[in-house]
């Protein structure tokens, strides 16, 4: 099976809303956004996809943060040092921003405490900095929770579950292999949306047509596949 | 006027900078010539030229003018030992970013993440190599194996050692 990245359309849709951020253009109103989804629909992957072909920073996810820890984290990845105050920080902060707006990219963002989010949304507004927030379904609602920050947010974004085209189209760029349509809804059903269950599908299915020496993939094939 | 692609390789330049970067003194283009045997006369014309390429590309700086001869301009030069070529690609860049987000990764993860779909031998064969090298630096270490996705053998499992570090040496 090959190891390849697909581009969903979700995946688009979060790559549009990277780009609008990291844009001059979002200079005028607000420039903090919001990708919430559950666990396993490929949020992670996408955002550090983006980061590795794009300057934005990312920043990964460690629930034990303060505010001054962030701080530091942001302008070590800007500047490339880690001063102790928080004031030296946010000082280079405004002079990375000043020579290059990079989109930084929080990961679950729903484990912070409020007094982050509310740091970053200041930040945002300080120094023009582009921030998008990323994690799960309580994401949404910590941040409606507060009028100040909900009303930044310029964009918003779920990722969708998982369809069943998504399926089709990862055993096309994985496996070569051209699913029928009953055959993808059964792997779509049994995912529940998610990325990671049709993955390991995938591998059963790979796996078995080998050893059953097959070209094609059944009904049978998948059944057995999917109850293991 | 003849192209560079016409234009015949001696292996000069080659000499000359490893000359240049064993040498830690300042050093003259006359000590240059002397310490790699070109005789006087036009060969050490084509070296003085080629001494003017490295301080145009930033190899070699200027320190100060060589106070022995107090008639002529003669400079004294030095090599700068912390000078490298531009990197032509992106492939590099992109891998080393992608070890730096995934913090723990094996070599597929690395092709998934920063391949365009066309190059995936070459990213594969860039990935390798780097991580080869960062492993031998002590910049990655091997946490463990699993199984390939499609089941024959197993993938080495790496970690960026020092997140920092790597930042700062790696990444630059």
């Amino acid at each position: 099976m090959k190891n390849e990245f697909i581009d969903t359309p979700n995946v688009g849709k979060f790559n549009t809303i990277c780009r609008e951020l990291e844009d001059a253009g979002s200079l005028i109103g607000p420039s903090l956004a919001m990708v919430s989804g559950p666990a396993g629909r490929g949020k992670t992957e996408a955002a550090k996809h983006y980061a590795v072909h794009s300057s934005a920073v990312y920043i990964p996810p460690l629930n034990t943060r303060t505010p001054a820890m962030l701080l530091r984290e942001i302008a070590f990845e800007l500047g490339k040092i880690r001063p102790l105050r928080s004031e030296a920080c946010l000082e280079i902060i405004g002079e990375e921003m000043a020579k290059e707006r990079r989109l930084i990219m929080v990961d679950e963002a729903d484990l912070l405490p409020m007094q982050i989010l509310e740091m970053l949304r200041n930040v945002n507004e300080r120094y023009a900095c582009p921030i998008l927030l990323i994690g799960e379904d309580q994401l949404k609602g910590r941040v409606e929770s507060r009028r100040r920050l909900s009303s930044r947010i310029r964009r918003r974004m779920e990722f969708t579950p998982v369809s069943q085209q998504d399926v089709a189209f990862f055993f096309m760029r994985c496996l070569d292999l051209k699913l029928r349509a009953d055959l993808t809804a059964e792997i779509q059903r049994h995912s529940r949306g998610d990325w990671r269950p049709v993955l390991t599908a995938a591998i059963g299915i790979e796996r078995a047509m080998m050893a059953s020496g097959s070209i094609e993939c059944t009904m049978e094939m998948v059944k057995d596949v999917l109850k293991r | 006027m003849c192209s560079s692609a016409e234009t015949p390789k001696t292996g000069l330049a080659g000499r000359m900078r490893a000359w240049m970067q064993a040498e830690d003194e300042p050093f003259t283009a006359a000590c240059l010539c002397a310490g790699l045997g070109i005789p006087p006369g036009k060969e050490r014309e084509v070296a003085r030229n080629a001494l003017g390429d490295f301080v145009k590309r930033g190899e070699v700086y200027r320190v100060d003018r060589d106070l022995r001869v107090r008639h002529f301009h003669i400079w004294r030069y030095r090599y700068c030992k912390a000078w490298a070529r531009k990197a032509k690609g992106d492939i590099r860049p992109k891998i080393l970013k992608a070890m730096y987000v995934s913090g723990t990764f094996s070599v597929r993860d690395l092709v998934r993440l920063c391949h365009p779909p066309e190059e995936t031998e070459i990213t594969r064969s860039w990935a390798e190599k780097l991580t080869r090298r960062l492993r031998r630096d002590g910049h990655l270490a091997i946490v463990g194996r699993r199984p390939c996705a499609h089941g024959a053998g197993a993938e080495t499992i790496y970690h960026v050692a020092d997140r920092d570090k790597f930042r700062l040496e790696v990444m630059r």
